[in-house]
């Protein structure tokens, strides 16, 4: 039992940071402190698919030299680390876009906080 | 109603929470070599990517050869992206910007003669290591994506200590054609093979005196470097856009 919860430990870390963001999104009334929220939510779910492509005493997916018949036991599954990096250029332009979307809307209404934006909408 | 999602805002996170907590329990152990992700297609990436595609490094392997297709839809996303923002801050229509918006000139800087000295010394080892990550990212850790960032980050880097000096400015139509050509490397080399009879980004069907490994490696490398370029341009022409209309602070 002790042995499980230490390996369902590192899921519920990425768990944990994954309701911090999401918590920060639903909760906080500042759109800036809602992208930094969004960036913390997509950290968790890279973070959730590097522990899943670990195994153990095996090494990053970089054949080692002379190794011309790598097994698959040796390293560790380099799917997710390339799904990973495509995830981050996503985050990049997600986060670049809504900054802009924030820079116009600041300078359009002059505040950023999600209530007085409201206010000045109706 | 605002109010009421205040104060229960927290109902609907404690029962994501719960579900994640709960679920994460019948998640396959860490590390278990066994596990479902690591069984399917994984081994043939890890056991046949040296051969077939000449990369040491896996993640490039799939990331620039088994999944360009994948890559391509990603560096199309990325320049979109730099669009986007181009578009929503108003950079082509002169109307409603303020005044000295739309000259792409940093009004602010964080000069001073220490920070100016440690950026002259430092900048041409960035740009060094960011050629080192892209031509090397066959065989160690990078790759056009990485290249590309880092390189990035140099530029930015002189942008904020020396803000708008001469000679540094380049206009956002410049950055765009930059990352168009990017975007345009990376199409190029999959039409190249498609010309020559084989499949969209099939690099063995590029005419270099090449063959198997060797020849798709530089097809790879090929499709890097515009990755490399695109990411470049499109990171320095999102960072000019944000920081144009930048006041004094």
């Amino acid at each position: 039992m002790l042995e499980v919860s230490l390996s369902t430990l590192n899921y519920w870390l990425a768990a944990l940071l994954f309701l911090i963001g999401l918590y920060g999104i639903l909760a906080r009334a500042h759109l800036v402190r809602k992208l930094i929220a969004m960036n913390i939510l997509q950290v968790a779910v890279i973070v959730f698919f590097i522990i899943v492509a670990y195994k153990t005493d095996a090494t990053p997916p970089i054949a080692r030299h002379g190794d011309t018949e790598p097994s698959a036991r040796a390293y560790i599954n380099p799917l997710p680390h390339t799904l990973m990096l495509t995830a981050i250029v996503v985050s990049v332009s997600t986060t670049g876009v809504a900054l802009a979307l924030l820079i116009r809307i600041h300078r359009r209404f002059g505040t950023l906080d999600e209530i007085e934006l409201l206010e000045k909408l109706q | 109603m605002r109010l009421l999602f205040q104060r229960f805002g927290w109902v609907p996170l404690v029962a994501a929470g719960a579900i994640l907590f709960y679920a994460a329990r019948d998640l396959p152990s860490m590390g278990d070599p066994a596990a479902p992700a690591a069984v399917h297609v994984s081994p043939r990436y890890i056991e046949k990517a040296q051969e077939e595609t000449g990369a040491a490094n896996m993640v490039t392997a799939v990331l620039a050869d088994y999944r360009s297709y994948d890559t391509l839809g990603e560096v199309v996303v990325i320049f979109t992206a730099g669009l986007a923002c181009l578009l929503v801050l108003g950079a082509f229509t002169h109307t409603d910007t303020g005044s000295g918006e739309s000259d792409g000139e940093m009004a602010y800087s964080f000069g001073s003669d220490v920070l100016d000295a440690t950026i002259r010394m430092l900048t041409p080892f960035i740009v060094l290591f960011a050629t080192y990550v892209v031509v090397h990212g066959h065989t160690s850790p990078g790759g056009g994506f990485q290249g590309g960032a880092i390189l990035a980050v140099a530029v930015m880097l002189v942008r904020l200590v020396r803000g708008g000096a001469p000679g540094l400015k380049l206009s956002s139509t410049v950055t765009l054609a930059v990352a168009s050509i990017g975007v345009f490397v990376y199409f190029g080399t999959g039409l190249t093979s498609l010309f020559f009879g084989r499949n969209f980004l099939d690099y063995a069907a590029l005419p270099l005196p090449y063959e198997g490994g060797h020849l798709r490696e530089l097809g790879s490398l090929s499709i890097e470097v515009g990755v490399f370029i695109a990411v470049t341009a499109i990171l320095v022409l999102i960072f000019d856009v944000l920081t144009a209309g930048a006041e004094d602070p």
